[in-house]
C-alpha cells in the first residue's frame, strides 16, 4: 500500500475522523487568515490601493465571466499537468519531466496542424500526436532507468532542457514565418482549434472536461487495473514486487511513458486551446506547476481537479491584479512560494509533542534509497494530518 | 579554451553540488540549491556594495542562503511540509523576492546598476605567472579555491569526523541514530545549512568574482544542475567533485564552439545536458550497483 | 497553547517573507492622476520588465511622456506565459485606457483581434507591423525598428577604430566580436548589421559572434567575451539584454572595448573603477514611444500607418559619451557622423534590409 493511501485510511477510525476534520478545519482557516495578512502586508508595500488590489486578487476570477473562463482554462492546464506527475510519483518514479514532455506534446501537436489540410476534428489528430510524441519523450527516461539505471531526476530535468532547446530550435528552422521577429509559428488554422462550450456567458473550453477525465483515467488505471496496482506496489517497495513476481521494470519504463503521455496531452492542449499556436516558452513552467498540483493532493488523482482549481483562483487572481491594480508580478510569485509553505506546514501538533519531550523521529521511518526524494516526500506525509 | 574560465565556471557547481550531496545524504533533497544561489548572489552584491568589502558580500551571501536553508529546514522538518514542495517554494520566494529587494532598493527590477561593485578577494600565487596550471590557479577568487578544499574537506568530514558519520547515518538508517541518543533532525538541520552555506557561496561567485553585479534569475538553472552532477556523481564526494567539474568543462567547451564554428546555438546549448544523458545512460548500471551498496533498494 | 507557538513560528515565516521583500511603497503600475479631458494609456508588456533593453526602454518612454504631459499611464505586465497574453489583452481593451500600446512580434495577431473588437480604442503596435488589409482593423499605429542600423554603426565603428590605428586598447590583432541573446530575428539583425558595417568599412577585419542563448545570463556573456577575446577580438558589440553585463565585465578584465546598445550603458561606462563600454549603438524605442504617446495626447496618432524608425528619425545613433568623446579619434567620429547620415538617406539600405 503506498503512502498517500495510509492518509485515507487513518480518518476513517472513529473519533479519530471527526478530530482530525476538526483540526484539519481549524488549520485551514488559521492558514488562509495567515495568508491573507501575509498578502496584505507584501500588497501594503508594493501597491498604491492595497485593499483594492487585494480585493481583486481575491475576487478576481469572479469578476467577469471572461475572467472566469479563464481561470477555468487555467486550472484545465494545470489538472494535466498535475495528473501527469500524479500518475508517475505513484509508481515511486521522481521524474521532473512534464516540462519538456509538454514542450514536445506541443511541437508534434502543433507541427501537425500547421503541415494538414484543415478540416473539421483536425484537433483530435493534434492530442492525438501530441500525447503520442509525449509518450515517446517518456519512454527515454523511463527505458533508462528500467534498464540502465539512469537515475529519473537527472535524466528528466536534463531531457527538459534538451526539449526546450530542440523546441526554440525546430520552430526557429521550420515553423516560424519568413518574417517572423520571434520564434513563433503562425497561428492555427480555427478547426484546429479546441472547441469550447458556451454556458450563458461564460465559455468553457473542452479542456476542462477532459482533463477532468484524464484524472479519473489516471485514477482508475492506478487503483482497479493490474497493471495500475503493480505500478503501485513498486513504488511502494521494489523487493516487496519483486519477491511477488511482478514486472518491476515494466512499471517503471510504462508509468514514465504514461506520465510523459497525460503531459504530452497537456501540451497539446495548451497549443490548441490557449496559445493557438507554436511560440517558445509556451509551457510556462506549468510542468513544475503540476507538480505543486500533484502534491498538494498527495498524489490523489481524484483530488487533482479540486488542488488545481484552487491554485488557478490564485494565479488567476494574481494576474487579474496585476492588471487592475500595477502590482509588481514579483509580488505574486512570492506570494505563491509562501502560500505553498503555508499550506504544507502540516503538523505542527506533532512537532510541539515532539518538543515537549515525548520522543518520536520526525520520519515515519527510515528512509529508502532508491527514489529516495520520493520516499522522503512521502513519508513526511505518512506522519502529517 | 582557458583553464581559468573553466576554474569559475566548476566552481559554483562544485560547491552547489556538494551542498546538495550533504543534504541529500542526510535524507534531505536540496531542490532548493537554486533558490539559495539566487539569493546568496544578489546578498553578495549587497553586502559587498555597501560595505566595500568582497569578504562581507561573501558572508552575507552565506548567511541569506543559510537562512533560505533554515526557512526549508522548519518548514520540512518540523511543520512537516512536503519537502519538494517546500524547495520549490523557496526557489520562488528566491525568484520573486530578490527582484523585490532590488527594486526597494534601486527602483529597478533588472539588474544591480546603481549599487556599488564589489569583488571577491583573489589569492594570487607569487611567481605562478609562468607555470603552466598555476598560473590557471593564481589569481582566481577566494570561493575558487574553497571549492578545490571543499572536496579533500568533504572526504574529512565524511570519513574523520562524527557530524559526517552521522549525515550519512542520517540518511541510511535513522533508527540507528535514535537508538544511540541522536536526534536525526538535528543533523538534518546541520547539512541543510551547510547546504546553504555552500550554495551562498556559489552564488557568490557568479555575482562577484565571474560577473560583477546581480542580474535577475541570473543562476539560470545552474542550481538544478548542481543537484543533477550530484546524482551522477552517485551520490558519493569524489564522483560529485568530478561530475560537477564536468559539467564547467562541458560550459567551456560549448562556449568555445559557438565562437569558432558556425553550429545551432540551440545544439551547442544542448551539449552538456546531451552529453550527461549519455554518461548517466552508460554509467547506469555501475551507478545502480553503487546505490544498492549505500545500503537500501534501488 | 501548542497553536499559538506554532501561529509564531509561521508568524516568523511572515516576518522573514516581508523582511526578504522589503519593498517601498513606490509602484510602477498606475500612475495617479492625469487630466480627466487627456487619453488614458496603458503599455502592456508582453513579457517582464527588467530585461535591462527592450521592455525597460518602452517603458522609459511612455513614463516620460505621460508624465511631461499630464497623462495617466499605467504599465500592465503579464509575464511570460504565452497563453496569458491574448485574455490579458482583451481585458485591458475592455478597460478604461483609450490608447494601448503593444510590442513584440508575438502579439500581432492578439492585438489586430483586439483592435478589431474595440475599433473606439487606439492601438500603438511596435516592433512589428499590422497588416489592416488582412484584419480590418484601422485603429492600428505601428512601428518598426532598423536594428540593423544600430547593428551596422557599432560594425563600423569597430572597423573604423581597427584602421585608424594607434587606438588605445586597439591591438594589432584583425578581429572583433558580437554577442547576442537569444538566438532570435531581431537580434540577427543587429548581428547582421554589425557584419555589414565591419565589412563596410574594413572588409580585411575578422568577425566572431554568439549567442548567449538568454537575455538574463551574464555568466554566459562573460564566458563567450572571455572566448572571443581570447581569440583576439578586442572590440566587443553586445545586443543582449542583462547578459550585456557580462560582456563589459570581460572587456573589463582583458582590457578591451564593449559597445553597448543602450544609453544607460553609454553613461555607466565603469566596471570596478575601470572604463570599458566606448559607446552604444543605440535604438531609441523610448523615443519612438514618447512619440507615439504625444501624437495620441494631441488626438494626430497616425492610425492605419506604419513608421519605420531609424537614422532618418534619429532615433538610431552612435551615443556621444564621455569615452566616445575621450578614446575615439576625431577623423572617425566625424567618420561615423556621415555614416549616420547617409544611413538617414537609404545609402545603405541594401545591405541593411533582410
Amino acid at each position: 500500500m503506498s503512502a498517500s493511501e495510509t492518509i485515507a485510511v487513518v480518518p476513517r477510525q472513529s473519533g479519530a475522523w471527526r478530530r482530525a476534520v476538526l483540526r484539519g478545519g481549524g488549520r485551514l482557516a488559521a492558514t488562509v487568515a495567515l495568508a491573507i495578512i501575509v498578502i496584505f502586508v507584501l500588497l501594503a508595500m508594493s501597491a498604491d490601493d492595497p485593499a483594492a488590489a487585494l480585493g481583486s486578487l481575491l475576487s478576481g476570477p469572479f469578476t467577469s465571466s471572461f475572467r472566469t473562463g479563464q481561470w477555468l482554462s487555467d486550472s484545465a492546464n494545470l489538472m494535466l499537468s498535475g495528473a501527469a506527475v500524479a500518475m508517475v510519483f505513484r509508481a515511486g518514479q521522481f521524474s521532473l519531466g512534464a516540462e519538456g514532455q509538454i514542450l514536445v506534446g506541443a511541437l508534434a501537436a502543433g507541427a501537425a496542424v500547421l503541415h494538414l489540410p484543415s478540416f473539421p476534428g483536425v484537433f483530435v489528430v493534434g492530442l492525438t500526436l501530441g500525447a503520442l510524441a509525449g509518450f515517446l519523450f517518456g519512454l527515454v527516461p523511463g527505458l533508462m532507468k528500467a534498464y540502465g539505471g539512469s537515475d529519473e531526476i537527472v535524466s528528466t530535468l536534463m531531457l527538459n532542457y534538451v526539449a526546450t532547446y530542440g523546441f526554440a530550435l525546430l520552430i526557429n528552422r521550420y515553423l516560424q514565418p519568413a518574417s517572423a521577429g520571434y520564434p513563433v509559428s503562425d497561428f492555427f488554422d480555427p478547426a484546429a482549434f479546441l472547441p469550447s462550450l458556451r454556458i450563458g456567458q461564460l465559455t468553457i473550453g473542452l479542456a476542462l472536461p477532459f482533463a477532468i477525465g484524464c484524472c479519473v483515467a489516471v485514477w482508475y488505471l492506478i487503483n482497479w487495473t493490474k497493471t495500475g496496482f503493480e505500478m503501485g506496489a513498486v513504488g511502494a517497495s521494489v523487493p516487496f514486487a519483486q519477491a511477488t513476481g511482478m514486472r518491476v521494470r515494466r512499471s517503471v519504463w510504462l508509468s514514465m511513458a504514461l506520465s510523459g503521455l497525460i503531459a504530452g496531452l497537456a501540451g497539446a492542449v495548451i497549443a490548441e486551446g490557449s496559445t493557438h499556436r507554436l511560440i517558445v516558452g509556451l509551457s510556462a513552467n506549468i510542468g513544475f506547476d503540476g507538480i505543486l498540483v500533484a502534491l498538494l493532493t498527495a498524489n490523489r488523482p481524484l483530488l487533482i481537479p479540486l488542488a488545481a482549481v484552487a491554485y488557478g483562483y490564485i494565479r488567476t487572481g494574481g494576474d487579474i491584479a496585476q492588471l487592475s491594480s500595477g502590482i509588481p508580478r514579483e509580488v505574486i510569485t512570492t506570494l505563491q512560494g509562501f502560500l505553498i509553505l503555508a499550506v504544507t506546514a502540516r503538523a505542527p501538533l506533532a512537532w510541539i509533542r515532539h518538543r515537549a519531550g515525548r520522543r518520536r523521529p520526525a520520519h515515519g521511518g527510515p528512509v529508502i534509497p532508491g527514489p529516495a526524494p520520493l520516499r522522503a516526500a512521502a513519508s513526511s506525509q505518512r506522519t502529517g494530518s | 579554451m582557458l583553464l581559468s574560465t573553466i576554474l569559475q565556471n566548476a566552481a559554483p557547481y562544485v560547491l552547489a553540488a556538494t551542498g546538495c550531496l550533504l543534504a541529500d545524504r542526510a535524507g534531505v533533497v536540496n531542490i532548493a540549491s537554486e533558490g539559495m544561489m539566487l539569493f546568496g548572489a544578489l546578498a553578495a552584491v549587497l553586502g559587498a556594495g555597501y560595505s566595500g568589502f568582497g569578504l562581507v558580500g561573501l558572508l552575507a551571501a552565506i548567511v541569506v542562503a543559510s537562512l533560505l536553508a533554515a526557512i526549508l529546514a522548519i518548514f520540512h522538518l518540523h511543520l512537516r511540509a512536503n519537502l519538494i514542495l517546500a524547495g520549490l517554494a523557496v526557489n520562488l520566494l528566491a525568484t520573486g523576492g530578490t527582484v523585490l529587494v532590488l527594486y526597494s532598493l534601486t527602483g529597478r527590477t533588472g539588474d544591480s546598476s546603481g549599487i556599488p561593485q564589489g569583488s571577491l578577494p583573489e589569492i594570487a600565487i607569487p611567481g605562478a605567472e609562468h607555470v603552466p596550471v598555476l598560473a590557471s590557479l593564481s589569481g582566481q577568487s577566494i570561493v575558487v579555491w574553497l571549492a578545490l578544499i571543499s572536496l579533500p574537506a568533504t572526504l574529512y568530514l565524511w570519513h574523520r569526523t562524527r557530524l559526517g558519520l552521522y549525515i550519512r547515518a542520517a540518511g541510511e538508517s535513522e533508527s540507528a541514530l535514535v537508538e544511540s541518543g541522536l536526534r536525526p533532525n538535528r543533523v538534518r538541520w546541520a547539512a541543510l545549512l551547510l547546504s546553504g552555506l555552500l550554495c551562498g557561496m556559489a552564488g557568490a561567485q557568479l555575482s562577484l568574482s565571474t560577473t560583477h553585479g546581480f542580474v535577475r534569475d541570473m543562476v539560470a538553472g545552474r542550481g538544478f544542475i548542481a543537484l543533477g552532477a550530484m546524482y551522477l556523481g552517485a551520490r558519493t564526494p569524489v564522483g560529485t567533485f568530478v561530475a560537477a567539474s564536468l559539467f564547467g568543462v562541458l560550459d567551456a567547451v560549448a562556449t568555445v564552439l559557438q565562437v569558432r564554428t558556425n553550429f545551432s546555438t540551440q545544439i551547442l546549448l544542448s551539449i552538456p545536458y546531451v552529453a550527461i544523458l549519455l554518461a548517466l545512460f552508460l554509467n547506469g548500471q555501475r551507478l545502480r550497483r553503487v546505490r544498492r551498496g549505500i545500503g537500501g533498494v534501488s | 497553547m501548542f497553536r499559538r507557538r506554532t501561529r509564531a513560528l509561521q508568524g516568523l515565516g511572515v516576518a522573514l517573507v516581508c523582511l526578504l521583500s522589503a519593498c517601498s511603497p513606490a509602484s510602477n503600475g498606475s500612475a495617479d492622476g492625469g487630466d480627466p479631458g487627456k487619453p488614458a494609456v496603458a503599455l502592456f508588456i508582453p513579457g517582464q520588465l527588467g530585461d535591462g533593453g527592450f521592455f525597460d526602454n518602452s517603458q522609459t518612454g511612455v513614463k516620460e511622456a505621460g508624465v511631461r504631459l499630464g497623462l495617466k499611464v499605467r504599465t500592465v505586465e503579464t509575464g511570460p506565459d504565452p497563453s496569458k497574453w491574448a485574455p490579458a489583452l482583451n481585458d485591458v481593451a475592455g478597460g478604461d485606457d483609450q490608447v494601448i500600446i503593444v510590442g513584440t512580434y508575438g502579439m500581432k495577431q492578439i492585438v489586430e483581434q483586439a483592435a478589431q473588437a474595440h475599433p473606439e480604442k487606439s492601438f500603438v503596435l511596435y516592433d512589428v507591423e499590422s497588416t489592416p488589409a488582412e484584419c480590418g482593423c484601422h485603429n492600428i499605429y505601428s512601428i518598426l525598428y532598423r536594428y540593423s542600423e544600430s547593428g551596422f554603426l557599432a560594425g563600423a565603428l569597430a572597423g573604423l577604430l581597427h584602421k585608424a590605428g594607434g587606438v588605445e586598447r586597439i591591438g594589432s590583432g584583425n578581429t572583433v566580436g558580437v554577442i547576442g541573446g537569444q538566438d532570435i530575428p531581431v537580434i540577427q539583425d543587429y548581428i547582421n548589421g554589425f557584419k555589414a558595417g565591419v565589412a563596410q568599412t574594413n572588409p580585411s577585419l575578422k568577425v566572431l559572434s554568439g549567442y548567449a542563448g538568454s537575455f538574463a545570463d551574464p555568466v554566459k556573456g562573460q564566458n563567450l567575451a572571455a572566448q572571443m577575446i581570447s581569440d583576439g577580438a578586442d572590440v566587443l558589440f553586445t545586443a543582449a539584454g542583462g547578459t550585456d553585463k557580462g560582456v563589459i565585465q570581460a572587456a573589463a578584465e582583458h582590457d578591451v572595448w564593449a559597445i553597448g546598445n543602450s544609453l544607460t550603458q553609454a553613461d555607466d561606462p565603469m566596471v570596478n573603477g575601470k572604463t570599458a563600454v566606448l559607446t552604444s549603438a543605440v535604438t531609441s524605442v523610448d523615443t519612438s514611444l514618447a512619440d507615439a504617446v504625444e501624437k495620441a495626447a494631441a488626438g494626430t496618432l497616425p492610425l492605419g500607418t506604419t513608421v519605420r524608425f531609424g537614422a532618418k528619425q534619429k532615433t538610431n545613433y552612435v551615443a556621444q559619451s564621455q569615452p566616445y568623446l575621450k578614446y575615439v579619434p576625431e577623423p572617425v567620429r566625424g567618420e561615423i557622423e556621415k555614416i549616420t547620415t547617409e544611413m538617414a538617406d537609404g545609402r545603405y539600405d541594401s545591405v541593411l534590409d533582410r
